[in-house]
């Protein structure tokens, strides 16, 4: 067994990177994400890659965009101020198709904000920050041990889905150090883009695969491609007619629900007590993820005789709701933890549709949610009556 | 070194038993933050859970508060930041006196005498020790190692960690600037020459 390494969240996040194969980094430094490009810019030079310091983040993501074209697995790291200026440019990546992992060490904003603060506030950014319909990966670490294995998820859901994908982790997670075990070299599955096969005359670089994603040719070699951020051809040429948009608009919005099939799927902890004995819809299902989701966990250990369970999306786009709409029926009521004015909290609400109470526990003064706080939400909704089941047009007990 | 793997091996849970947490405050140029770094790798070499966390109000300038969280335990971690801290280690008025709110009734509390004069927030319960750490530090010669020194002290005083293991980690987060780091912290824990 691989002995445990004391690491801090943002550095986990470089060495994840690079064990799943990236070479390139283009960015701008900015709390509280600095400590990765402080650490890619000495790391990476000595595994014969590239780091590069940028004059801001619009030029970074540019960079990355340009690396990825290139045949490099690439990445850049920033907070919130450098990811609303990296918005156009990942739509780009989108619409050309380029992989990459964009990380987002999330800070209380908005713009410069609480710049050294916590926050889990740019969850909807992440979903619809760029314009036009398209499709949002994003994963969340909630421990410096998932800095490392959903960065790595991260490259190969990118490779594999040819799109942009984040890694929403925050200030708290970033920062802080814990034990991690890293896995042997040679151990981890990696994904390497789809590359075009057949004589390079023939080459359709926009031409859906099986799984409806392109083969990427890298720049430089014999397979020749226009890209354009304009609405495109298989060739890549703009194309202006309805059934050419209609077509890549839906191609591109599916790589959302393919992603589902492989990316990490959420973690269900129970309290002890939870479902031994307790009447079904008694436990309460707490919804939380990254640094929130730590606070949440701390309820269920605080009160081990309160049945509850916790739902933690590893990814909170595609989020993953056939697998929350599964527990409701066993829980009374659902209290919805974050540090923000409520932005996950819409897609619970929207899930739940009514069927079960939905709570939130928020915070957003720059402070971390405590166990405390999503204590008494959870005290709140245990005291509310129960609605009647059969009003909300489901059967006591039913699954 | 495979004496000391069986050492540690041999103190793996060693004084702690579910969920411990310390404050090393000081201020901005003193080393509590790292102080607290080691101290948190020295749990996980010695086979526990640990998680450091710091509070630094942007660049840590003089006279501003740093702080080091160390949440240590022998099983799962949820929290990672400091709700009732069973021991604080302050060098200073400012780093006493913010870390007051966090602090369990029955608190281990290691205040530096000269730092710390204003007592008067503290409960009747904590149990206070008050040291010239910083001044002794300096007579010693650790003016530079003075965090590794008051690192020592908190070993020794509280018994939360075992020796050898807060040593590996010196060696490791040091590497060749381990020595005088080492020196600094056996003078602190009384386990080096005076």
């Amino acid at each position: 067994m691989s002995p445990v390494v004391f690491m801090q969240g943002n550095e986990a996040v470089v060495e994840g990177a690079l064990a799943a194969g990236a070479r390139f980094y283009a960015g701008y430094p900015i709390t509280p994400s600095s400590e990765i490009a402080e650490l890619a810019s000495r790391r990476l030079p000595a595994v014969g890659g590239v780091y590069l310091q940028m004059e801001d983040e619009i030029a970074s993501i540019g960079a990355v965009i340009g690396a990825s074209l290139a045949g490099a697995k690439a990445f850049t790291a920033t907070s919130g101020p450098g990811f609303s200026l990296m918005q156009e440019n990942i739509g780009l990546a989108v619409m050309l198709e380029v992989p990459c992992v964009v990380v987002n060490v999330m800070r209380s904003g908005p713009s410069t904000g609480l710049a050294t603060k916590p926050a889990q506030a740019d969850v909807m950014q992440a979903r619809w920050g760029t314009h036009g319909d398209h499709p949002a990966v994003a994963l969340a670490p909630w421990s410096v041990q998932e800095c490392f294995s959903l960065t790595v998820a991260a490259f190969n859901a990118a490779e594999r889905l040819r799109t942009p994908v984040f890694l929403l982790s925050d200030e708290i997670i970033g920062r802080m150090r814990e034990g991690v075990t890293l896995p042997e070299p040679g151990s981890l599955e990696l994904v390497e883009r789809p590359a075009p096969t057949g004589p390079a005359a023939e080459y359709r670089p926009y031409r859906p695969g099986p799984d409806g994603v392109p083969p990427l040719a890298a720049f430089g070699g014999p397979y020749v491609f226009h890209a354009t951020s304009s609405m495109h051809d298989e060739m890549g040429v703009s194309a202006n007619d309805a059934a050419t948009a209609a077509s890549v608009i839906s191609r591109l919005v599916a790589k959302s629900r393919f992603a589902l099939d492989f990316l990490p799927g959420p973690e269900v902890v129970r309290s002890a007590e939870t479902g031994r004995g307790c009447r079904p819809g008694e436990p309460v299902l707490l919804v939380a993820f990254g640094s929130s989701a730590r606070s949440a966990r701390q309820v269920m250990l605080d009160h081990p005789d309160h049945p509850m369970t916790l739902f933690r999306p590893r990814c909170l786009w595609p989020f993953p709701e056939k697998e929350l709409s599964a527990l409701l029926a066993d829980h009374g009521a659902v209290v919805v933890a974050e540090m923000n004015t409520g932005q996950l909290l819409l897609e619970v609400e929207r899930v739940a549709a009514g069927r079960v109470p939905v709570a939130a526990a928020l915070r957003s003064d720059g402070e971390i949610i405590t166990p405390e706080q999503i204590w008494e939400t959870v005290r709140e909704v245990a005291r509310r009556p129960r609605p009647a089941a059969q009003a909300l047009g489901w059967k006591e007990g039913g699954r | 070194m495979p004496g000391e793997t069986m050492e540690s091996a041999a103190g793996a849970t060693g004084a702690v038993r579910g969920r411990h947490e310390v404050l090393l405050a000081g201020e901005g140029g003193q080393g509590m933050v790292l102080a607290g770094v080691v101290l948190a790798e020295g749990a996980v070499l010695q086979g526990l859970r640990a998680v450091q966390s710091q509070w630094v109000l942007g660049s840590a300038a003089r006279g501003s508060l740093a702080r080091s969280e160390v949440v240590l335990s022998d099983g799962e971690i949820a929290f990672p930041r400091v709700r009732a801290a069973g021991v604080l280690l302050a060098l200073t008025q400012t780093a006493l006196d913010r870390s007051l709110p966090l602090l369990a009734p029955e608190a281990t509390v290691i205040l530096d005498e000269d730092g710390v004069r204003e007592l008067a927030g503290l409960g009747p319960d904590h149990r206070v020790r008050r040291l010239p750490i910083v001044r002794t530090a300096s007579r010693l010669g650790f003016r530079r190692s003075m965090n590794m020194y008051a690192l020592g002290v908190l070993v020794s005083e509280t018994g939360v960690l075992d020796h050898a293991s807060v040593e590996r980690a010196i060696r490791k987060k040091f590497g060749a600037k381990a020595p005088p780091n080492l020196e600094a912290f056996r003078a602190g824990s009384g386990g080096g020459p005076d």
